[in-house]
């Protein structure tokens, strides 16, 4: 028996005017039950890839079939299986907290007492049950985040899609957003997640897929993916807001005990076999060409390693 | 279901929204009211002291029999006579809405009628009256003690040539008897007149419910139908707006057709607007004294335009790329239709072919039917112009679902 709830097939999408695929010729199985992350810096062609699994995006080739029903010849139905998370909170800010989940309630088909019994049990997972006749406007970005969230699960859909839901966000609310997509899954729900924080992917994911310029360059267990780099240990640098990273990632690149430099942010980002043992070159060579290393990180094989090694890239770039 | 929920939530975002409130319900109450203090009244048209320009061309007492008509005792509180020396000057006053009408009375009136001989059978004088098209009651009132006056005039000249005739061919009384004879009764006719007059003064007042041009009647609506214009094309920018802020791509993305919420947002729309429309007739009619008319009628045309205006604003919500794109092309279609149609003064003043060419608005039709209604119609004289908005949002209507089902096409089940 298949076991797998979203089945892309060769998925393409081609915006009109553009020379550049957005989305790639992706191929790829979502089991049920799990926490898929789709892991890439900006502009890799996540959202537009939940766009077509949304049924929003008409792809330009391909197929995705979600509990077996096609996004382009059976989108209804397609439609009904799943939750949505959009990356931005898309409610109405002169509804109250509870009047928004109703509304998105009835647009799945909702009525009556469930709906009523639903919206109430969501406001209580949220926390927002003492909020609940407040309108939206009179709300933190935090609180409107996990109402936003709390919409795309008002009719207990078997797949949620959450678009980099935790993005501008403080970390109460982003805590409480990560427990409750682990908390969801529990209860067998199977998550397909979006973002650029390489350590919610760690936390959250069953499996990731890493994803940049439309396609999926790496797919697999966190174990899995970094056993792609090895043994390698990352080395993050901290800069003072006047110095210039991108200089400082192209002038360690250069050294022997340095595989990958990147920049982002005012933090260098060294993919190396052995952090202590590269930090004294790596330190003198900043010292040297006059930059100041605020603080420095080592951590160990990672996903943001992994990315750097696959692409040469920090994710934030 | 999901249409009313959509329409629900339409009609309870857009009266939660306090700038929306001020441009349907705020900005129309107070416009009326400026527009009445500064050029009507806040009910019925009292008519009084309307300016009448009179011309005596004529020499003899025909001419100014008439001119002592309208100077009378009786018809003091009601008109403003002035004796001008010209046509031209008194045409001027009238052209300049300094007189609601110049009476012309020609020259040799008195001697072509009282001239002896048979019946004339073609018209032997014309007394020409000038109206004023921006004072139609006040006009005809003069038009119709000059009818009053000349029909009497007819009846006398008709007896005296007809005595004249029987008596001359029976040769019993000579000529000059009978010219005193005639004389006599073209006076008896004038004497007759003036009783007349009174008599017409008296059905003018008893009409004035009936077939008066009620000012406030017209631009109590008026402004009422100016500010939907805006508040549509609002709603029709909600379309993009609801696009920006990603509600659009949530509802789409949720097993909701797409013609769905298309229907549910202009069932919003529309019933918002009907419900502007009503309250501002209603708060009209409790604080300002204001009638829009008889109810049926005005609810026919409020339903009507309401559409209509819709139909305009969801086209202007789906061909607009941007929010920004949609307020500016709606508000600037809105004072096109507004200026062009009348919305600041009887469509009956404006030019012909702007009364034409403005009928591609939906303030054009509807201000045809209040102006209707504000000089005595009813049901019967709305429903051209209730058909004719009717016409447009089909139209209309069906060019913006064309135009949505294509932007959204992607989404469509």
């Amino acid at each position: 028996m298949n076991d797998s709830i979203i089945d892309i097939q060769s998925l393409t999408k081609r915006y009109p005017g553009s020379a550049m695929l957005a989305v790639d010729h992706l191929t790829l199985s979502i089991k049920r039950g799990e926490i898929f992350s789709l892991l890439g810096p900006n502009g890799a062609g996540k959202t537009t890839t939940i766009s077509m699994l949304s049924c929003l995006l008409t792809p330009t080739e391909g197929d995705a079939l979600i509990s077996g029903h096609s996004v382009t010849n059976d989108s209804l139905a397609a439609r009904r299986i799943i939750g949505i998370v959009p990356q931005e909170v898309a409610l109405y800010d002169d509804l109250s907290a509870r009047e928004n989940l109703l509304f998105w309630g009835r647009m799945y088909g909702m009525q009556g007492k469930p709906l009523s019994t639903k919206a109430d049990e969501i406001l209580e997972r949220i926390g927002l049950t003492d909020r609940a006749k407040d309108r939206l406007s009179t709300f933190s970005g935090g609180m409107k985040r996990r109402l936003n969230v709390g919409v795309g699960l008002i009719h207990s859909p078997e797949i949620v899609y959450m678009d980099e839901p935790t993005v501008g966000i403080d970390p109460q609310s982003r805590r409480s957003i990560l427990d409750m997509v682990k908390d969801l899954n529990q209860q067998g729900m199977t998550v397909l997640y979006t973002t650029h924080y390489m350590e919610e992917a760690q936390e959250l994911s069953d499996r990731v897929g890493i994803m940049d310029h439309g396609k999926i360059i790496a797919l697999g267990t966190q174990a899995e993916l970094t056993e792609m780099v090895g043994e390698r240990e990352v080395l993050r640098l901290y800069l003072s807001e006047i110095q210039s990273a991108e200089n400082l990632a192209t002038l360690l690149q250069e050294l022997d005990v340095v595989f990958d430099a990147s920049a982002v942010d005012h933090q260098v980002i060294i993919s190396t076999a052995d952090a202590s043992e590269a930090l004294p070159a790596v330190m003198s060579a900043a010292a040297v060409n006059g930059f100041t290393i605020r603080s420095v990180d080592i951590q160990e094989p990672n996903l943001e390693a992994v990315f750097l090694h696959l692409t040469g890239r920090a994710l934030r770039d | 279901m999901k249409i009313l929920n959509v329409a629900w939530k339409e009609i309870l975002t857009t009266y939660r929204d306090r700038a929306a409130l001020i441009t349907m319900l705020v900005a129309p109450f107070a416009l009326t009211l400026v527009m009445l203090f500064a050029f009507g009244n806040s009910g019925t048209v009292v008519l009084e002291n309307i300016p009448v320009a009179i011309v005596n061309q004529d020499g003899g007492e025909l001419g100014q029999a008439l001119v002592d008509v309208f100077e009378s005792d009786e018809l003091a509180d009601l008109l403003e006579p002035s004796l001008v020396g010209t046509a031209t000057e008194a045409k001027a006053l009238v052209d300049e809405d300094k007189a609601a009408a110049a009476v012309i009375i020609p020259a040799e009136l008195t001697s072509i009628i009282t001239t002896g001989g048979p019946p004339a059978t073609d018209a032997l004088a014309t007394i020409e009256v000038y109206q004023n098209p921006g004072r139609t009651l006040s006009a005809q009132i003069i038009a119709g003690i000059t009818d009053q006056f000349a029909g009497n005039i007819v009846a006398g000249y008709t007896s005296g040539h007809l005595l004249w005739e029987t008596l001359t061919a029976s040769g019993s009384i000579p000529t000059d008897e009978l010219q005193i004879q005639i004389e006599s009764l073209v006076n008896a006719s004038i004497s007759n007149t003036i009783i007349t007059v009174n008599a017409t003064e008296q059905n003018i007042s008893q009409a004035q419910s009936s077939s008066d041009f009620n000012w406030a009647q017209y631009m109590g609506p008026s402004m009422a139908i100016l500010f939907l214009m805006f508040s549509v094309a609002r709603g029709g920018r909600i379309l993009l707006v609801e696009q920006d802020q990603g509600t659009l791509s949530r509802m789409l993305a949720s097993p909701t057709r797409p013609s769905h919420i298309l229907i549910g947002k202009v069932l919003g729309i529309v019933s918002a607007s009907i419900l502007q429309m009503l309250i501002l007739m209603v708060a009209m009619r409790l604080l300002m004294n204001v009638s829009w008319g008889p109810f049926g009628p005005v609810l026919a045309i409020i339903v009507a335009v309401s559409l209509a205006a819709t139909a305009w604003g969801i086209l202007i919500g789906t061909r607009a790329r941007t929010v920004a794109q949609a307020g500016n092309l709606g508000t600037a279609i809105s004072l096109i239709f507004a200026a062009a149609s009348g919305n600041f003064y009887p469509r009956s003043t404006l030019p012909e072919f702007l009364q034409k060419a403005s009928l591609i608005s939906p303030n054009a039709w509807a201000l045809d039917a209040f102006e209707s209604l504000a000089q005595g119609g009813g049901m019967q004289d709305v429903l051209i112009p209730v058909i004719g908005l009717l016409v447009m949002t089909l139209i209309l209507g069906s060019i913006a679902v064309l135009s949505f089902r294509r932007r959204y096409a992607s989404a469509q089940a």
